[in-house]
């Protein structure tokens, strides 16, 4: 994840003096940090007014319109709002999930918090054009994350707080919502950034997920093979909200979360890299050749497909896979391998193993992969997959 | 808390086993799990796992699925109640054609395993003080 570099936060009060001045004259002072310097630069462009004392909300009308709209953002985020709030233990708190216009859907908080009439609501309008520098809106005009402690804030309503904001994205360049944290205490939030970070990466692969659902319920829901690793791929994310869970309580209670976090980071990561295969064998439009590591590709093809072939009761390994780059269309070259692999699994007897091997045939110049098994009859199989060499087998300077 | 009410949960994923059960653990559960319907059948009929209240029961595993893994649990003579826990878009209906009393989709958070496990034990779920 892309995000500011840790530079140190000035002190506050420095900071307040260069907020009265830029307020006073328009001038912003350097010892404001590179990233709210733009940030205050962009809100003033908007005309927005740092004396707000409080954000614009839309009317019950149109809030709960809003809601509606947004509702399976809502559905999905809300878990990992209720983690943040956990996390935060007894601390004045509001984790919040805004729209990707800044405008809040859902707080999770404390009590104190939700009955403090000057806090935002759902409803609340958060993009910087309505309330300046704050952690929603600059997590959306920056597109990553971001940090504003105290007088950072550009409106002076929410200087009490630090919060931070990271957006939330399904494809790159388009943030489709913002999850944001806010306390009151700068230590707290420095004991919460790493559950944000990981919480804001499993709402992405959650809504990922969603979508899968969405792609195969289009299509009909016909292919139960399809169907069938999508659960396989739903099961890697399963259990980060369960970790989270975990790490928001290890964290309330002053315990280090390091190692849950990272295990929860490894399952996002084999989703994420799962689900861009799934991407791949659902999308049927003939697309392109491109450079493809092929041995990447077979080696999180066998990963992906380690379920069915337990089910099947073949193990799929890797044999020999040396790295191979080849010029092909991704999409159709993970189609064929899928026909193979199922084709294999099909002719393979219980309790034996499926080999893969990936190399190169110089002669031919292409890649080739191949599956090799043992049938029922006892008697050996193999598939064969190629697909145009790139490049020699080492080092390829296109990757 | 749930009065100790025995809980056992089978998966072929032990990243969801480990932590489910931690969780359940903590909010008074007496827990075993299972990483799969073989294991969880050997587990039952040890003499120390003794009486379970309620099976959280994946479907898509190696070996027995979830429904063939409750067929044998009641062959067993084991009668907690079972909630089938499956990414299964159609977990509901699978749920009632292998018998299950309740179902789960995945991903699910620990209250929709607590709300699922009271439905069906009658067990009192643990009161959530955030206010959203």
């Amino acid at each position: 994840m892309k995000f500011h570099l840790a530079t140190p936060p000035p002190e506050s009060d420095a900071v307040l003096a260069a907020w009265h001045t830029f307020v006073r004259s328009g001038q912003i002072s350097p010892v404001v940090r590179t990233h709210i310097r733009q940030a205050w630069a962009r809100s003033r462009a908007h005309g927005c007014s740092p004396l707000l004392p409080r954000a614009e909300v839309l009317s019950p009308a149109d809030t709960i319109a809003l809601l509606k709209r947004e509702a399976r953002l809502v559905e999905i985020a809300s878990p990992f709002l209720g983690a943040l709030s956990r996390a935060a233990g007894s601390e004045r708190h509001a984790a919040m999930l805004g729209d990707a216009d800044g405008r809040v859907l859902k707080i999770v908080a404390d009590s104190l918090t939700v009955r403090d009439e000057q806090f935002p609501r759902a409803g609340s309008l958060l993009s910087e054009a309505a309330a300046g520098a704050n952690g929603i809106g600059t997590a959306l005009a920056d597109g990553h994350y971001v940090e504003l402690i105290g007088p950072e804030h550009y409106i002076e309503g929410f200087h009490a707080f630090t919060c931070q904001g990271v957006p939330l994205y399904t494809a790159p360049g388009e943030a489709i919502g913002v999850i944001s944290m806010s306390v009151r205490r700068i230590e707290a939030a420095d004991r919460i950034r790493d559950i944000l970070f990981c919480a804001s990466e499993a709402a992405e692969c959650e809504l990922l997920s969603a979508h899968f659902s969405d792609t195969l319920m289009r299509q009909g829901g016909t292919d139960a093979v399809l169907e069938a690793l999508r659960q396989d791929i739903v099961q890697r994310i399963a259990s980060t909200r369960f970790q989270l869970e975990i790490a928001a309580r290890r964290i309330a209670s002053g315990d280090s979360a390091s190692g849950v976090l990272l295990d929860a980071e490894r399952l996002i990561r084999r989703f994420r890299r799962q689900a861009g295969i799934w991407r791949n064998l659902v999308d049927d439009t003939i697309g392109s050749p491109e450079p493809v590591a092929v041995h990447d590709l077979v080696a999180e093809f066998i990963d992906l497909m380690q379920t069915e072939g337990r089910i099947n009761g073949v193990t799929l390994r890797e044999h020999r896979i040396d790295p191979a780059f080849a010029l092909d269309d991704v999409r159709a070259l993970t189609r064929r391998l899928l026909t193979a692999v199922l084709d294999s699994l099909q002719r393979a007897a219980r309790d034996s193993t499926l080999d893969f091997s990936v190399g190169v045939d110089p002669g031919m110049d292409d890649v080739v992969i191949e599956l090799a098994g043992t049938d029922q009859s006892g008697a050996a199989f193999a598939f064969e997959i190629r697909a145009p060499l790139l490049g020699r087998s080492t080092s390829n300077p296109a990757f | 808390m749930h009065n100790g009410l025995h809980i056992f949960v089978i998966d072929d994923e032990p990243a969801f086993v480990e932590p489910t059960l931690a969780l359940l653990s903590l909010e008074g559960f007496r827990v075993t799990g299972a990483l799969s319907g073989v294991e969880a059948l050997r587990r039952l009929s040890h003499p120390d796992t003794g009486k379970v209240d309620a099976f959280l029961i994946d479907f898509r595993m190696p070996g027995l699925n979830g429904g063939e893994t409750l067929t044998q649990i009641r062959a067993a003579g084991a009668h907690g109640r079972a909630i089938l826990v499956s990414a299964a878009a159609d977990v509901e209906r699978i749920a009632k054609e292998f018998g299950f009393d309740d179902s789960v989709r995945k991903p699910c958070d620990l209250d929709d395993l607590l709300a699922a496990i009271h439905r069906c034990t009658g067990s009192r779920s643990a009161d959530d003080a955030r206010v959203d």
